[in-house]
Parts: structure tokens; C-alpha cells; sequence
């Protein structure tokens, strides 16, 4: 019944954080590695002890990626 | 006087809102190129009707297959780039405060107390500098493409508009 539940309820804060779909690693890891290579060039000419950690959006899957699915779907 | 810190980070917090709010505009502008597709294929359907295809060995009725072809050619060129504006777009947004804080933590524990909001301004100004980047070319491949449907639509209305030219000729004859 999560088909049903999915139409006559919005959709939870907790699902748009959750884990990306695997069958769409492929397309979104070329995204993940570019943002966090500027990320580490950026911790390094700014010299600061943490980089910045962006949050990514993908409007395909309206699912929001933060840093730490971001590094399970670089690794991959 | 604020300090070259401060500019800077004034300076990409702008400059990464404006890019942002330029990806709407973007967004909004694909209704002119998709209007005028409408239009074409509405253009072409009334040159179809009108079109007598068993005189397709007189020189005029050919000339009007051809110009419709190429018409329909750039027709579909321009629905593709259309596709393409909004096509597998990634956003970008700075840090969560989650990872704001933990990344306060960790100027405290590194730098000291004194360090922490020239730290965590300097990180802000990194995010936004990230984000901008990512929406500028974003932005650009999107505008581009959109450039490219609206040309591609006046390309296809005018091959067009030179088949409905010919059609008096051919419904003459």
C-alpha cells in the first residue's frame, strides 16, 4: 500500500533526505565527484581545517543529497 | 569599513542569489520556444491538408516536401534542446546547519575561540563560491540550449512560411 500512501500523502521530510536509488548512481556520480573535488580545492586555497559540505538537490528523483550519501554514491 | 573577508563574502552571497533566481527566469523563458513550436506544428498540419501529394513529380510539389521536411527536421531539433534545458539539473545549495555546526566544532577544537566566525565566514564564502559556480554552468548550458530551440523554431517557421509561399503555385497547377 506505499503506492497508495504516496499519492494521498505528502511526501515526509525523512524521504528526501533518504538514500538515493542505485539505478541512479550512474547518472549522479560525475555531479558528486565534480562538487566535492571543489570542495576540497576550495579547503585548501582558503586554508580552512573542514571544506564545506553542500547540500545537493536532484529534481529527477526530488530527493535531496547531503555530503554523507554524497560520498556512498561516489563510492560505488 | 568592512574588511577584505567581509566583501568577499558579500560579494559571492549576491552574486550566488542572483544565479539562483536567474535559474527561474530560465525556467520560465522555455514557454516562448514551446509556443512557438505549437504554432508550427499547427502551421503544418494546415499545409498537409492543403498539399496534393499524387503531383509530387511537379518541381513546386517537391520543393514544398522538401522545405517541409527540413521544417519538420528543425522542428524536432528544437523540441530536443527544449528537453534539454531542464534535462537531469542538479542544484546546489549551501550547508545545512547540521553541518554548520559540526564544522563551528571543529574550528573551535582546531583554531580556538577567537578563529571561529572569521572560520565559519570564510567556509559560507567557499559554499557560496561552490554553488554559484555550479548554478552559473548550469545556467549557461540551460540558456544555451534554449537559445538553440527559439533558432531552431524560427528556422522551421520559416522553411515554412516559404512552403505555404509556393502552395498557391502548386494548388494552381
Amino acid at each position: 500500500m506505499l503506492w497508495l500512501d504516496r499519492i494521498l500523502t505528502r511526501r515526509r521530510m525523512q524521504d528526501c533526505f533518504g538514500p538515493v536509488p542505485p539505478w541512479s548512481h550512474f547518472r549522479l556520480r560525475p555531479a558528486c565527484l565534480q562538487l566535492s573535488r571543489q570542495e576540497r580545492d576550495m579547503q585548501k586555497l582558503l586554508k580552512l581545517p573542514v571544506a564545506p559540505r553542500l547540500t545537493m538537490a536532484d529534481e529527477e528523483l526530488a530527493i535531496l543529497i547531503d555530503p554523507a550519501e554524497r560520498r556512498a554514491i561516489e563510492t560505488d | 569599513m568592512p574588511s577584505s573577508r567581509e566583501l568577499r563574502h558579500d560579494h559571492f552571497r549576491q552574486i550566488f542569489l542572483s544565479e539562483r533566481s536567474r535559474r527561474e527566469s530560465i525556467r520560465s523563458s522555455i514557454g516562448t520556444p514551446v509556443s512557438a513550436i505549437s504554432f508550427a506544428v499547427f502551421a503544418l498540419g494546415n499545409l498537409a491538408v492543403r498539399f496534393d501529394a499524387s503531383r509530387l513529380n511537379e518541381p513546386i510539389a517537391v520543393a514544398i516536401a522538401a522545405l517541409t521536411a527540413v521544417s519538420v527536421l528543425a522542428l524536432l531539433g528544437a523540441v530536443h534542446q527544449v528537453f534539454m534545458v531542464e534535462w537531469l539539473f542538479v542544484h546546489h545549495e549551501p550547508p545545512r546547519l547540521t553541518d554548520l555546526v559540526q564544522a563551528e566544532e571543529s574550528l573551535r577544537a582546531g583554531k580556538g575561540e577567537e578563529e571561529v566566525a572569521a572560520g565559519m565566514m570564510d567556509l559560507m564564502t567557499a559554499s557560496y563560491s561552490i554553488a554559484f559556480e555550479q548554478y552559473l554552468w548550469g545556467n549557461t548550458v540551460s540558456a544555451r540550449s534554449r537559445t538553440r530551440a527559439l533558432r531552431l523554431v524560427i528556422l522551421s517557421l520559416t522553411f515554412l512560411a516559404a512552403g505555404f509561399l509556393l502552395l498557391p503555385f502548386h494548388l494552381k497547377g
